[in-house]
């Protein structure tokens, strides 16, 4: 990584190599908070820690192992907030073990500390064009980050490429959202006043948007949320990209009804207003195919403690569950209703679990689960669409996979590119005139923010992977 | 965390002040109209400013030659923000050398 930080630190231990390793080994018992929620020991395996702030909060933060050497090395890379490299070394020393830690820094580690808008040193060009990515790199949904980011770093690799953004390479800016509102807008600020983006690409929750979207029509911002949200009147210079509710219910509902043949439902959501607009639609949806609503529950973001609510589902006669809870908070929910031995006694409709949350929830766990957007990145090699293939090359087998928000992203930055050439202008008033304009074709991207209702594509998940039910269609 | 740390943390926020700590990692020491040419859309002004807070933060040190101010990379080479993630990562690692505390999750 160029501009990267790194250092060491080290400590020996009266153990052996070989009861170190156990200790790594033992999940939530290890001592070591990087490895807490880890489940396998193993190339691949999804890591979220926390790391204390310096002004006393926590920052979630995940990674994956990629290399795995048994009783004497394990390696990570940490993919969000930050980029890097944690290697662990066990070396037998007399009395036990010299324990040491290597941790390497992206350069974007700093800026974050500092709540700069981040980005890549090398590269940077001053005065080419630049496009602001809000995602959640941190927070609630920082899992769903990097895949994100490395979207939007391919599309504006491929069009630098090709020259799409003029004679100067476009610059990708990318500040965490931090899953909250307030950093939101505070990240949005910094990308359009500090780093003047032309365009802001965001993959942020509704209460973010809700928060950012008056500042934005003020300052007339090009601005293209690309994940999935309630459906909202377009604005002059702002686009809605991502999946509606309807687009994920309407036809799914009545699918899983139909295949389960089960009519009982128990709505579970984060409490903020994209989950319970699901619930709103849920209720339509289920109501109108004779499905009965059994329970809802709206837990607030970032809460750990899932007993109460699986005690009201359990009791509530429901044997379907609707979730729309986001991020870290969907994955310590799924494990715990695993743990709880109920996970086989019900099927699960989630409208915001990807590749990432099923990496940190495990198969087992996650067994079960149904999970509909308009994205899921193909599990074979000779499946994979162009996209799919050129993100794996780019990123390697090990990086997280990309997501229907990631793809989003990287479809709207083509789009975007593709209305700048037409426009012949960066002014967000005539790329807007563009992208309203019939110019562009039949971009699902424009459906979706005309308010067509487009189905998303159904799976489920299995020891493999997911599982393709159904692909989204018109 | 020192303040050191903290003015080091404010200084890196800026893209222009980590661009100019990016080009003086490569040169040795530059004088301001060099540094500037980097920044074709930034005024020198501007540029002597970032290089003030550079300098405040011990980030770049300031050498005055005749008419001309040269700078290179300072003593503050971001030690001080990265003595707080090295204590974060001790402290995990005398946990699992000990094991007699708990995670710190």
């Amino acid at each position: 990584m160029a501009g990267d930080l790194s250092f060491f630190v080290n400590a020996e231990s009266e153990k052996t190599p070989s009861e170190l390793w156990r200790q790594l080994s033992s999940g939530n018992t290890s001592g070591w908070p990087i490895l807490e929620h880890c489940l396998q020991l193993e190339v691949g395996a999804a890591v979220m820690f926390n790391i204390p702030h310096p002004d006393g909060s926590t920052i979630e933060s995940s990674g994956r192992i990629v290399e795995v050497l048994e009783e004497q090395r394990v390696i990570l890379v940490q993919e969000t907030p930050w980029s890097g490299h944690i290697r662990v070394d066990l070396k037998p020393i007399e009395n036990g073990t010299r324990i040491t830690v290597r941790v390497q820094l992206g350069p974007e580690c700093l800026p974050w500390f500092s709540a700069s808008a981040d980005s890549e040193l090398e590269g940077r060009i001053p005065g080419g064009l630049k496009i602001g990515l809000l995602a959640p790199l941190s927070g609630t949904a920082g899992l769903l980050g990097r895949a994100v980011a490395n979207a939007a770093t391919l599309a504006v690799e491929e069009l630098n490429a090709s020259s799409a953004f003029g004679p100067r390479p476009a610059e990708l800016v990318v500040a965490d959202d931090r899953t909250d509102q307030g950093a939101a807008l505070a990240a949005f600020n910094r990308l359009t006043v500090t780093e003047n983006c032309e365009v802001v690409v965001a993959c942020i929750s509704s209460a973010s948007l809700q928060a950012i979207r008056p500042v934005a029509t003020a300052r007339g911002t090009l601005f293209l949320a690309a994940a999935m949200s309630e459906h909202t009147p377009s604005g002059a210079n702002f686009f809605q990209f991502g999946e509606t509710p309807l687009d994920q219910l309407a036809a799914s509902v009545p699918m899983m009804m139909d295949q389960t043949n089960s009519r009982h439902w128990f709505i579970l959501g984060s409490d903020y207003v994209w989950p319970r607009s699901i619930g709103m639609v849920a209720n339509e949806v289920i109501e109108r195919h004779h499905g009965v609503i059994a329970g809802e529950h709206y837990q607030p973001l970032g809460t750990a403690q899932f007993d109460e609510v699986i005690d009201q589902i359990s009791r509530s006669g429901a044997d379907l569950i609707l979730s729309s809870l986001v991020g870290i908070d969907a994955v310590l929910f799924e494990r715990a209703f695993y743990d709880s031995g109920l996970r086989s006694r019900f099927r699960t409709l989630a409208t915001n679990f990807d590749d990432s949350l099923l990496d940190h929830t495990g198969r087992e766990a996650a067994n079960g689960i149904w999970s509909t957007q308009e994205y899921f990145m193909p599990t074979l090699a000779d499946e994979m669409d162009s996209v799919a293939r050129r993100y794996r090359e780019r990123f390697g087998e090990l990086a997280p996979r990309l997501s229907s928000m990631a793809k989003s992203v990287y479809d709207s930055i083509h789009l975007y590119a593709q209305a700048l050439g037409i426009a012949k202008s960066s002014e967000p008033s005539e790329i807007s005139a563009v992208l309203r304009s019939t110019r562009l074709g039949g971009s699902r991207l424009l459906s979706r923010d005309r308010g067509t209702v487009l189905t998303t594509e159904l799976v489920e998940v299995t020891p493999d992977g997911f599982r393709q039910i159904r692909t989204g269609r018109q | 965390m020192p303040d050191s740390a903290k003015m080091a943390f404010s200084a890196m926020a800026d893209s222009t002040r980590r661009s100019i700590l990016q080009i003086l990692s490569k040169d040795v020491e530059l004088p301001v109209s060099s540094l500037a040419e980097h920044f074709p859309d930034v005024t020198r002004a501007a540029i002597s400013s970032h290089l003030r807070v550079l300098r405040d933060a011990d980030m770049v040190v300031e050498q005055r030659r005749g008419q001309f101010r040269f700078y290179s990379l300072g003593p503050n080479r971001a030690d001080d923000v990265l003595q707080f993630l090295r204590d974060v990562y001790q402290g995990d690692v005398d946990n699992l050398a000990a094991r007699t505390e708990p995670g710190r999750r």
